[in-house]
């Protein structure tokens, strides 16, 4: 999948433009459309969005997160099969953003993802009030979530939501153990649908959960450390 | 340790059905165009699809290039290889859509301007008469009437040739004259990737069976395609019962994007005052001021911004800036008025934000700084904050710059050029490929001094055939000349002055080596409301012709050539420009442009001159005319980036209807700071 796309991108910029096989330098290259392009193809084509977790820092353990100056997310972007951590950035009325130093974005609202930065295929918006609902107990909601289309319009997404508990689960998190109600939230639309699940304790603190994000990114599962 | 998440990515992947079957899309046919293999069918591709399509068989190769105007019209240009090289241009216009019993129904012209080596006409109907067979019958004339003809059914027996000598023309006299034609064509999908094709074809191929020994046994050709995906398709065919034909498509929509918010860096998030206290409580003490300015400058200068003036005046926070990563201004305002909740005192509540190019303000983008707290992270927060902002002109002077800007006053660049010359007469395709130095020197932020030098490596540019006599004097003609000994030279050594001389007035004067070919002075005004849909222009310039070696020297001949510009934008994403003046053959006549344009920066669009240069003199294809297209790097690589990769296909370079090409003409640096495009690109704003 990811391949072919990487083809159909070489493909519509071979067709594009023209392609010089050369690199370019000095501060005025930027402004060069040949070596933008090139760069533009690096970038795409780079494998790894997020980086490893842990990374050059060692084995991530709970002394190392206790050593952070900020709270932790470890996320995956499961389609991408890589997974990092993200650093806490802003918080603004209930909703906290995190970015990652290479610029990933998450925002979330109360454990539920409210949006994405620098993706690709982007969670711009949702309105979350009845998902939010939902998790005391389940029941049915809409949801509504915003996307950028290829025009540079927001387009709004309607979905039919069901929330159900399905079990009881007991979830250990770097050496800390966590007693959770696990929850299924199954949305569709006629335009296709999606099911996020989350593992959350007595305090409504969800610290795990697997979360939609777009159709062009896939799923995000994030623990919380 | 790891168990938690295993047991998430375990979890597997419930993947959201793929998107609705968007029925059975076009099969490009061997003229690249919708069709069967060489016969057309009523099968209108997706709006705006644009399909670039290769083909060749026996001796004949055809490049195509067609693009879904609108959603019911079809245009294509071809450059072929029969006998000869020859342009052609179709269109297909869809009369009515399949219905349940009725089929779809269109009539096309092929080859309509020009020498009329493939002109014909034609009204052709398909239905799916089930979900994977599609019959496609039709009625033709010219070429497609060539086969068991019969009398014309409208009388109109006799199908005049209707092209001067020197082609280029509209060829109305002739359609659908002459005899007529039955062909017809099923295709049938054997699964979602393979389609087997077969017709019955009612073109004769009489000029190829004449010139080029084509030899045709059989009304009847067969085909296979291949279309994994929706960006290509490949086929293969026995046509006429003798020849061997393939072709490959390359199929792309600007409308569709596969990383449709891109991937740059997300944006640094809004501070809420009360909630993160960072920024100064005012910026009353002047250590405190410069601070926070050293800071603002910096942090903006990160995010692909140049900080060209901050000033508090009461509540107001006023800031210029160059945005020079992002292609949608409205992005850039989004981003640098969420820094400016981060250092922007406490007092402030009220950001006017002018964007600027070529160091003249566009426009003045006033957000309330409370909306930027309330709405960040919001759903729907992009029409939300739209509604609140108020977009005006910007024609003040700018504010106070007391920071002490990094940006060095000259720059310079060591990057590969790769140049291109289509369809001159005898060759197809000239290139060259070598090394640019260039460099700029800023005086002021409006004014520049910049130029470049080019070194050829490669390329067969240089191969000067012989160039068509003419009564014109040779301001174009000979353009293949330039360099051509030399292999290197000066592009273009320009100081260029832009101003705002009043409320929606924008100015330019460019002096020196401008272009390739000529040299001189060139001024140009420019008046267009931020939020109107007409602008108008006038340049006036004085050119005279540079050396052949590109040197500082110039040739006996100088002109002054100027324009007047009307432009207008329509509401459905056309925009169209007339310019009437004098070019640089010192004839006078029209310019004519109409583009379509796409919120994402794409443009595809048709333009032709007509001047008071006889057609005869202005040589093969009668008059200057081209189709273009640009394309948006950052549509194309997904990181942010405002450059395009652009190309026209026009005829011949001739002397009639030449213009001036000089950088940075005005319309070019405004529209995109102006309402409609702010409009239209505002999803970006939170991004």
């Amino acid at each position: 999948m990811g391949a072919v796309l990487a083809m159909t991108r070489i493909l519509r910029i071979c067709a594009a433009g023209a392609l010089a096989l050369l690199t370019a330098c000095g501060p005025l290259q930027g402004t060069n459309p040949t070596a933008n392009m090139l760069r533009g193809m690096y970038d795409v084509l780079r494998p790894g969005a997020v980086p490893d977790a842990g990374g050059s820092a060692g084995p991530l353990t709970r002394a190392f997160i206790e050593a952070q100056p900020t709270e932790l997310l470890r996320v995956s972007i499961i389609s991408r099969e890589t997974t990092g951590l993200v650093p806490f950035a802003a918080r603004n009325a209930d909703t906290v953003t995190w970015v990652t130093p290479e610029g990933f974005g998450l925002i979330f609202r109360n454990g539920l993802l409210a949006g994405t930065r620098g993706f690709g295929d982007d969670l711009m918006g949702a309105d979350l009030g009845g998902a939010l609902a939902s998790l005391n107990g389940g029941g049915q909601h809409r949801r509504t979530l915003d996307f950028m289309t290829g025009l540079d319009q927001i387009t709004r997404r309607d979905f039919s939501c069901t929330t159900v508990k399905t079990g009881e689960d007991q979830i250990t998190i770097f050496e800390r153990t966590y007693d959770t109600d696990v929850f299924e939230e199954t949305c569709t639309s006629p335009s296709g649908g999606f099911k996020n699940s989350y593992w959350r304790d007595r305090d409504g603190v969800i610290w795990q959960s697997r979360q939609w994000i777009s159709d062009g990114t896939g799923y995000l599962g994030y623990q919380r450390l | 340790m790891f168990s938690g998440m295993a047991a998430l990515l375990a979890a597997g992947v419930w993947a959201a059905p793929g998107a609705a079957d968007q029925g059975w899309p076009a099969t490009y046919s061997l003229f690249g165009t919708p069709g069967i293999v060489d016969m057309p069918a009523a099968v209108a591709p997706a709006d705006a699809e644009i399909a670039a399509t290769v083909s060749g068989f026996g001796k004949t190769r055809r490049g195509t290039l067609s693009f879904q105007v609108l959603p019911r019209l079809s245009g294509s240009f071809r450059y072929s290889l029969i006998d000869t090289y020859d342009r052609s241009f179709d269109l297909q216009y869809q009369i009515t859509d399949e219905g349940r019993y009725m089929p779809a129904v269109a009539v096309g012209l092929r080859d309509f301007i020009g020498t009329g080596r493939y002109s014909s006409e034609y009204f052709v109907a398909t239905k799916t008469v089930s979900p994977n067979v599609r019959v496609t019958g039709g009625i033709g004339w010219g070429r497609l009437g060539s086969v068991n003809g019969f009398a014309n059914p409208f009388g109109l027996d006799t199908r005049p040739d209707d092209s001067v000598d020197t082609g280029g023309t509209v060829l109305a006299g002739q359609f659908f004259h002459g005899d007529a034609a039955l062909f017809g064509g099923v295709e049938w999908r054997v699964n979602d990737e393979w389609t087997l094709l077969a017709e019955y074809s009612s073109d004769a191929y009489e000029r190829e069976s004449r010139l080029i020994g084509f030899d045709r046994k059989s009304p009847v050709n067969v085909g296979v395609t291949w279309r994994p995906s929706d960006s290509y398709q490949l086929g293969a065919y026995y046509l006429h019962g003798s020849e061997v034909g393939i072709s490959a498509s390359v199929v792309t929509n600007p409308r569709t994007r596969d990383m449709p918010s891109g991937l740059g860096r997300a944006p640094v998030p809004v501070a809420v005052r009360g909630e993160s206290v960072v920024a100064a409580a005012t910026w009353t003490n002047p250590q405190v001021k410069a601070a926070s300015m050293d800071a603002l400058g910096t942090i903006m200068a990160t995010d692909g911004f140049r900080l060209l003036g901050a000033e508090v005046t009461g509540n107001t926070l006023r800031v210029r800036y160059e945005n020079a990563r992002f292609r949608s201004e409205a992005q850039g305002a989004g981003r640098v008025a969420r820094i400016l909740t981060q250092v922007a005192p406490q007092n402030v509540d009220r950001f006017v934000l002018e964007p600027t190019q070529q160091g003249i303000a566009l426009s003045s983008i006033t957000l309330l700084r409370s909306d930027m707290e309330r709405l960040e992270n919001q759903p729907n927060a992009a029409a939300l904050s739209y509604d609140r902002a108020r977009i005006g002109d910007a024609s003040g002077p700018a504010p106070a710059l007391d920071w002490n800007d990094p940006t060095p006053a000259f720059q310079w660049g060591l990057s590969p050029y790769f140049e291109l010359t289509l369809f001159d007469g005898k060759n197809p395709a000239r290139g060259d490929t070598g090394l640019e130095a260039s460099f700029r020197y800023e005086v002021k932020p409006n004014i520049m001094l910049s130029g470049a030098f080019r070194q050829r490596l490669l390329g067969n540019r240089d191969e000067v055939g012989s160039i068509a006599p003419s009564s014109l004097p040779p301001v174009r003609r000979d353009s293949l000349r330039y360099g051509a000994q030399s292999g290197n030279g000066i592009e273009d050594l320009t100081l260029a002055w832009y101003g705002r001389p009043g409320r929606n007035v924008y100015s330019r004067i460019t002096a020196g080596y401008l272009e390739r070919m000529f040299g001189g002075v060139s001024a140009e005004v420019l008046w267009k409301p931020v939020a109107s849909r007409l602008a108008l222009g006038a340049e006036v310039n004085y050119a005279a012709k540079r050396d052949y070696d590109l040197g500082f020297g110039f040739q006996d001949y100088d002109i002054v050539t100027g324009h007047v510009s009307a432009y207008y934008e329509f509401a459905n994403g056309f925009e169209a420009q007339v310019d009437v003046g004098r070019y640089l053959a010192g004839d006078y006549g029209a310019t004519f442009g109409l583009d379509r344009t796409f919120a994402n920066g794409w443009k595809v669009g048709a333009y032709f001159t007509l001047t008071d240069v006889p057609f005869d003199d202005f040589g093969e294809g009668s008059f200057d005319k081209g189709i273009r297209v640009e394309i948006p790097t950052d549509w194309l690589a997904g990181t942010p980036n405002r450059n395009t990769a652009g190309t026209t296909l026009s005829s011949l370079s001739r002397d009639g209807g030449a213009r001036l090409n000089v950088e940075g003409r005005l319309y070019d640096v405004v529209e995109d700071g102006h309402q409609m495009q702010l409009d239209e690109t505002w999803g970006r704003f939170w991004r």
